[in-house]
């Protein structure tokens, strides 16, 4: 039997996953459509003139706020003694733990919350249009989405929301209590070092059009540079999420 | 089954809590880990189970290293923690959910155990006390058929009948190839179950020795006037000594909180090793 990934035990472990937290889900999911019900038929009702683009924005910002709060909260059962032994005694590879907690963070989100917010987008339409008796209001339209963000930009929010994403991901992974605060605690203060760095370099020792040079002698167009950027958080993310992995296989209990 | 060879850990940098440790044991056994408070006893189960990496030594049990925690070393050992958490779903759907990650389950094993405990299967894991949760994990692990079951402080909230209890149905759900690893300090609970006493003090094995050659080799009673006994160790008792010596030809029961005092307390004790 292979020790590292073995389908059959990989869907075992999926089932008694679902099994033991099927109310968990349902109950997440219930909460989650009917807050961004609630939420959207306010927005509404405030915006008389709400449309397609609105419902973009709306999209990419509740979405990403939703995917950073439900990738930090990966690998729940490492915040507690009793659970993180009950965990790591399963019966599975840790590979098979570790893709369990894509599936079920990355894999599950990625395919839900686009359909909870078409569905809650358009029951609050259809609400807000019978509160409000005199506007009709639409829902949203995934269309509307590319129209918002040009195609270059899009790909390169994608590669930021990937490498965003995985540093949750991976904060969970690493710490044991309030792994969310803590990672944009520490991402913040990281930031806030390179930002200190850079403006020092540039504004107070004035070395800005030695960067500059630098920037153009790497990059002669602004499609290198586009791809070197991709290029960068492409690897940034993978080695984020190795990162996480090792970080599961390695745990101990204190 | 168990080899550990010059085993090092610690929690802290400055002072070791497994210095050298080595211990070996083969299917077939209960085994009585005992120690005092904070000798380690709990953290060398952990080790066994995985859930600690050694600093140094080695490590093989099940001819695996624990902490690889590999599937087929997992499918094998069950660990019942001292604390430890249960999803807040019915006991049936437990054993469902769960009993198909052990290849060796089986499922009228626990619904017999179940029933000597008797517990509901119908009723909630969230719901039930400390004591019922754990003849119900105790149960699990029975089922389960792995070949080694580490217990850490099984007794511990459960009450007199289920104690006895306990030991029954342990005796009883065991096959030859399995070892139960018992770690605890309340004696009392587990004599009459265990076959072997293992005991660790200041980081190492101190004694490892089957509960037969003990008795083969030692004798436990109680006198009034300890001048007339030629003892390896005494304890003041009501009305005497309880008193530990060579045995004399009459067989007695092992005092295991005896046994115990007087291996913490340095007593230097022969036991004449039988193979067995």
């Amino acid at each position: 039997m292979n020790q590292i990934f073995n389908f059959p035990r990989f869907i075992k472990l999926l089932s008694f996953n679902f099994n033991i937290h099927k109310k968990r889900y349902l109950l997440l999911l219930g909460g989650v459509f009917a807050a961004l019900f609630l939420f959207q038929l306010v927005i509404l009702l405030s915006n008389p003139r709400w449309n397609n683009m609105d419902w973009s924005g709306l999209f990419i910002g509740t979405g990403v706020v939703g995917a950073l709060f439900y990738f930090g909260k990966s690998f729940p059962y490492l915040r507690k003694k009793e659970t993180t032994i009950d965990a790591l005694m399963i019966p599975a590879s840790v590979f098979e733990k570790y893709l369990l907690e894509i599936v079920s963070r990355f894999v599950v989100y990625l395919l839900l919350f686009p359909v909870i917010f078409y569905l809650a987008s358009h029951l609050s339409a259809i609400f807000a249009t019978i509160l409000s008796e005199d506007i009709s209001y639409s829902g949203f339209m995934f269309v509307s989405l590319f129209d918002m963000v040009p195609k270059e930009a899009f790909t390169i929010l994608v590669w930021v929301f990937a490498f965003g994403a995985s540093i949750v991901f991976a904060g969970a992974a690493s710490i044991r209590k309030y792994p969310l605060i803590k990672t944009i605690v520490l991402v913040g203060a990281i930031f806030m070092v390179m930002v200190g760095y850079f403006y020092i370099i540039i504004e107070v020792i004035d070395v800005k059009q030695g960067l500059e040079y630098m920037t153009r002698s790497l990059h002669g167009s602004k499609e290198s540079a586009l791809m070197s950027l991709k290029l960068f958080l492409g690897c940034s993310t993978l080695i984020t999420l190795v990162y996480a992995f090792f970080k599961l296989k390695e745990r101990e209990i204190a | 089954m168990i080899e550990i060879q010059n085993l090092t850990f610690s929690y802290s940098k400055k002072e070791h809590l497994f210095q050298e440790l080595s211990l070996q044991a083969k299917e077939g056994s209960i085994i009585g880990l005992l120690g005092k408070n904070g000798a380690g006893k709990s953290t060398l189960l952990k080790l066994m189970a995985g859930l600690l990496k050694p600093h140094a030594g080695a490590m093989d049990i099940l001819n695996q290293n624990p902490f690889h925690r590999q599937p087929s070393y997992l499918q094998q050992v069950y660990f019942v923690p001292e604390e430890f958490a249960v999803p807040a779903i019915s006991i049936n759907a437990y054993v469902k959910a769960t009993g198909t990650l052990y290849p060796d389950f089986d499922y009228s094993k626990m619904a017999g155990i179940m029933h000597d405990f008797e517990l509901d299967g119908a009723k909630n894991l969230g719901k039930m006390s400390y004591g019922q949760k754990k003849k119900f994990l105790i149960a699990f692990a029975l089922s389960t058929n792995c070949k080694l079951l580490l217990l850490d402080e099984p007794t511990n909230g459960l009450d007199i009948p289920s104690k006895s209890l306990f030991r029954k149905v342990v005796a009883g759900a065991l096959s030859d190839d399995q070892m139960v690893i018992i770690s605890t300090h309340q004696v009392k609970d587990v004599e009459n179950l265990i076959d072997r006493i293992v005991l660790i003090d200041h980081g190492r094995i101190m004694f490892n020795h089957s509960v037969l050659d003990v008795s083969q080799s030692l004798a436990f009673s109680t006198v009034s006037d300890l001048k007339k006994a030629d003892c390896l160790y005494s304890e003041l008792a009501p009305g005497g000594y309880h008193i530990l010596s060579k045995k004399n030809g009459t067989e007695t029961p092992v005092d295991i909180e005896l046994l115990f005092n007087a291996v913490t307390n340095g007593t230097n004790l022969e036991i004449h090793e039988s193979n067995i």
